[in-house]
């Protein structure tokens, strides 16, 4: 067989890097790739990869305790949505589902296993529906199943009011529908009034047309519109004036005079504009809601930890959930899973990653008897641990519970519509009174009249559409682009920002793939006495040389007078050499690197020195760059001050801050907030949740936008972090084009209001004005938006 | 003219029946996912030829 330097799996697409696993004519990177494919073949799948090629995913290395809490009854029936007898039928979250094979071949499950009944997928939910037969397959068996052919599925605590957004959404079409088969069947029986306005045709049908119009009148009132009268009522009782008030007299002073126009037979009266108003009103709602609720961002240190973990007690394994671990138990940790709770390491020693608790990106090494706190992730050998604080009074959920978390952040654009519709109100009262006061003199029979004209045109109809279909185009236009919005109303608070906070590790910096070079070349010896040093420090830099360069040993010397000195370096003696590793001037000598360096001395003879560089990632210098002129920047980090170097040039130095523990963090942004500055924090990880929370906007950045991100505002592409500048813009402009649809609209109640007081707003005249407002005011928004976005993120 | 008495009868009964038809698409959930049926459609019909095959190659299930 010949070697081809561009051989690629057949399962996943990625290098074969030695080609020795093979299966009939295809290569493959791994077993974890052929074990699929062989499962897929066994099962006249291959089809599977006739739709897209190379779809699959490489299956995590397998772990038999992965799954193990599902071994519990009590966690499954947590999990299961259903279960009758045999049958049972679960919605599983698997973040891997990514192409149209993937949709292929979960719904082919039944043809793997023949315990599974039927499976749909949720493609944008990353969700499938599988419904199985619980005698034949147990739900850790399915899971083990689809982790095997790499689709793993995430179990997370079940939200209590899971379909609530789904039902809601639903019941929204359902008024929509509704209002919308009125208004038109409504206008249909106005035409003959409007086209014979002398009243002479059809004398015998028109009490006919107008039961009909009324009937299809009283749906719309009492469900369509019901939200906004029952929000406008409560918002009169508490006293505090909002949209839906003035939206709401409009709507009763409609319908009235629509009534009364009917009953004593004066023709069809508005129903047609009063219908067409609701219906406008919820097409804006609906518009509004559509935003991004199959990305998650709500998540809070509760999914980031397991369901259950393993107890000893009286030498057996019991699965426990999180919340029956009691003070005393002992707890087996396996290979990467996730300590819940605070307590005492029990085993000789373990590795345990903390990344997502401290962003602090390497392992740390935990010996007997040492504190080990809830979150992090064990790695290697399986741990024992002694529990010490049950797990909603760790070190992980006390952070949680500072008071940012509490607080319900106060929408700024609800304060200000709130404000425009209390102004509205008022000017609507002081008009209503004058041309009241007009009429008085002119013909007081016709007051009443006037004034129901009045209350009717005011009706903010083309204002309520600004909002929702302003900041809906401008998130979409985002999400195009990479930012995902948690709603429409959080557009409004990226305007004001004077400075942004960025977290340095995995915002800034890749979290893996340093650039460790040595100056000379090295030994076979020396590379071996340098690792056997680092590995025994726990300082980032030790800790990157030494994963740069342990594959390359096979074993370590002993360590013995191991001195540490902060900040500097280290010294040793490793196998009767006397080994120093640090700083420039701690062995003293000359540095004049960019980079960061570190030099090695080995018995008094000074060998030379790695410079580490931080890789960036990808489009972070350009970002740098263009936000420094415009906001102040701030960097904080979680790390050593290591590497500042690579950001020096892009920060002042005071608004370096290195060091930093997630509460830090937290507090370096409620003091800039003291200052009177409005803050975004670029954070990802669980570290920065709490000054995510607290910032004016916080943005997560995620390399997959489907994977764990803390409670934020917005989602960010990793890849498309460059373009966050534009965003900025968009909703600089998207200000604008609200100013203007605000002005239009109010433009158009002039016109109304001009037609009132004259006593001239026929029926006609306001089934003509309202839909003609609505619809200028969509297209504006529609129109202004698309135009800055096709501006804004064109390619320079 | 006083068929017109019948004839929006008529029409309002029929309008009536396609506003429930599309109630009962959407409390069926037919609107929830626009995404995924449009994938779905496109395998639908190699689906069945491969049934064929299996049975030709009498396949072990896992």
């Amino acid at each position: 067989m010949s070697l081809d330097p561009t051989v690629t799996c057949a399962h996943c697409g990625d290098d074969c890097p030695d080609q020795t696993i093979t299966f009939e004519t295809h290569y493959f990177c791994c077993h974890g790739c052929l074990s699929v494919y062989q499962i897929l073949n066994e099962n006249g799948l291959t089809q599977f990869y006739d739709i897209n090629s190379n779809p699959g995913n490489r299956p995590k290395d397998s772990n038999e305790h992965r799954y193990l809490y599902l071994e519990n009854e009590e966690i499954c029936n947590g999990i299961l949505d259903f279960q009758d007898g045999d049958l049972a039928r679960v919605s599983l979250f698997i973040p891997s589902i990514h192409c149209v094979s993937c949709v292929w071949l979960l719904e082919n499950l039944n043809k793997v296993s023949e315990a599974v009944i039927a499976s749909q997928v949720n493609f944008l939910k990353r969700e499938a529906q599988i419904s199985f037969n619980q005698d034949k397959v147990s739900l850790k068996e399915l899971a083990e199943l689809l982790d095997k052919i790499g689709y793993a599925p995430i179990f997370e605590k079940k939200k209590t009011k899971e379909n609530q957004p789904k039902r809601d959404q639903r019941t929204l079409i359902k008024k929509m529908a509704i209002a919308g088969f009125c208004f038109g069947n409504i206008m249909l029986f106005s035409f003959p009034e409007y086209l014979n306005p002398d009243r002479t045709f059809a004398e015998n049908y028109r009490d006919f047309f107008s039961g009909i119009i009324l009937a299809l009148s009283i749906p719309v009132l009492i469900y369509c519109a019901r939200d906004y009268l029952i929000s406008a009522y409560k918002s009169i009782r508490i006293k505090q004036l909002n949209l839906d008030v003035p939206i709401s007299i409009g709507i009763i002073a409609l319908y009235a005079k629509s009534c009364f126009d009917i009953i004593y037979g004066n023709g069809p009266g508005y129903m047609d504009s009063f219908a067409g108003f609701v219906f406008f009103l919820l097409i804006g709602k609906w518009f509004q809601s559509k935003t991004y609720d199959y990305l998650s961002f709500e998540r809070d240190h509760g999914s980031y930890m397991p369901l259950a973990s393993t107890v000893i007690k009286d030498e057996q394994h019991l699965i426990t959930p999180i919340h029956e671990i009691k003070v005393g138990d002992q707890l087996l940790i396996h290979n990467d899973e996730i300590i819940p709770t605070d307590g005492i390491l029990l085993s000789q020693e373990s590795l345990i990653d903390y990344s997502f608790v401290t962003g602090e990106s390497r392992s740390t090494k935990k010996l007997e008897n040492e504190k080990v706190y809830a979150g992090g992730r064990v790695l290697g050998s399986q741990a024992l641990i002694l529990c010490e604080k049950v797990s909603n009074q760790s070190y992980l959920t006390d952070l949680w519970k500072q008071k940012v978390f509490d607080k319900q952040k106060e929408s700024p654009l609800k304060r200000t519509t709130d404000m425009l519709s209390r102004y509205f109100i008022y000017a609507v009262l002081v008009v209503a009174g004058i041309s009241g006061i007009l009429w008085a003199f002119i013909d007081h029979h016709e007051i009443p009249n006037v004034l129901i004209a009045v209350l009717i045109v005011a009706c903010p109809c083309a204002l309520a559409l600004s909002f929702p279909f302003t900041y809906g185009n401008t998130i979409r236009a985002m999400g195009k682009h990479g930012l995902y919005l948690r709603n429409s109303d959080v557009v409004d608070q990226m305007t004001g920002i004077t400075d942004i906070v960025f977290d340095k590790t995995g915002t800034l910096t890749l979290n893996k793939g340093q650039n460790i070079q040595f100056s000379t070349d090295l030994h076979e010896r020396d590379i071996k006495l340098i690792c056997s040093l680092c590995r025994h420090s726990i300082h980032p830099l030790s800790r990157s040389i030494y994963d740069a360069f342990k594959d390359k040993v096979k074993s370590h010397y002993n360590v013995s007078k191991f001195e540490e000195i902060k900040g500097k370096g280290m010294s040793a003696v490793v196998d009767s050499a006397a080994v120093r590793i640090g700083s420039a001037d701690f062995l003293g000598s000359q540095t004049d690197h960019e980079m960061t360096t570190v030099f090695v001395e080995i018995d008094g003879h000074l060998l030379g020195h790695f410079s580490i560089e931080q890789k960036l990632r990808h489009g972070v210098t350009e970002l740098l760059e263009a936000l420094k002129s415009r906001f102040t920047l701030h960097l904080l980090s979680g790390d050593i001050n290591s590497d500042d170097t690579l950001f020096k040039p892009h920060f002042d130095q005071d608004k370096l801050v290195f060091n930093k523990q997630p509460e830090d963090k937290l507090n370096y942004i409620n003091s800039l907030q003291n200052q009177g500055k409005k803050v975004m924090m670029l954070g990802d990880g669980l570290n920065d949740a709490g000054a995510l929370r607290a910032s004016d906007f916080g943005i997560s950045v995620s390399d997959d936008i489907y994977s764990f991100s803390p409670a934020c505002d917005g989602i960010i592409d990793a890849k498309k972090i460059e373009k966050l500048p534009h965003h900025l813009d968009l909703s600089q402009k998207a200000r604008l084009v609200l100013k203007a649809s605000l002005l239009f609209s109010l433009f158009y109640n002039l016109i109304g209001l001009g037609f009132a007081i004259s006593n001239n707003l026929s029926p006609l005249v306001a089934a003509i004005i309202m839909p003609l407002s609505s619809i200028s005011i969509v297209t504006l928004t529609t129109l202004g938006i698309r135009f800055y976005q096709g501006n804004l993120y064109k390619k320079p | 003219m006083e068929v017109i008495f019948i004839l929006v009868g008529v029409s309002t009964v029929i309008a009536l029946i396609f506003l429930g038809a599309f109630f009962w698409a959407n409390n069926n959930g037919q609107y929830d996912d626009h995404e995924t049926p449009a994938i779905r459609m496109l395998f639908d019909d190699e689906l069945i030829e491969k049934k064929t095959k299996d049975n030709t190659h009498g396949n072990t299930k896992v």
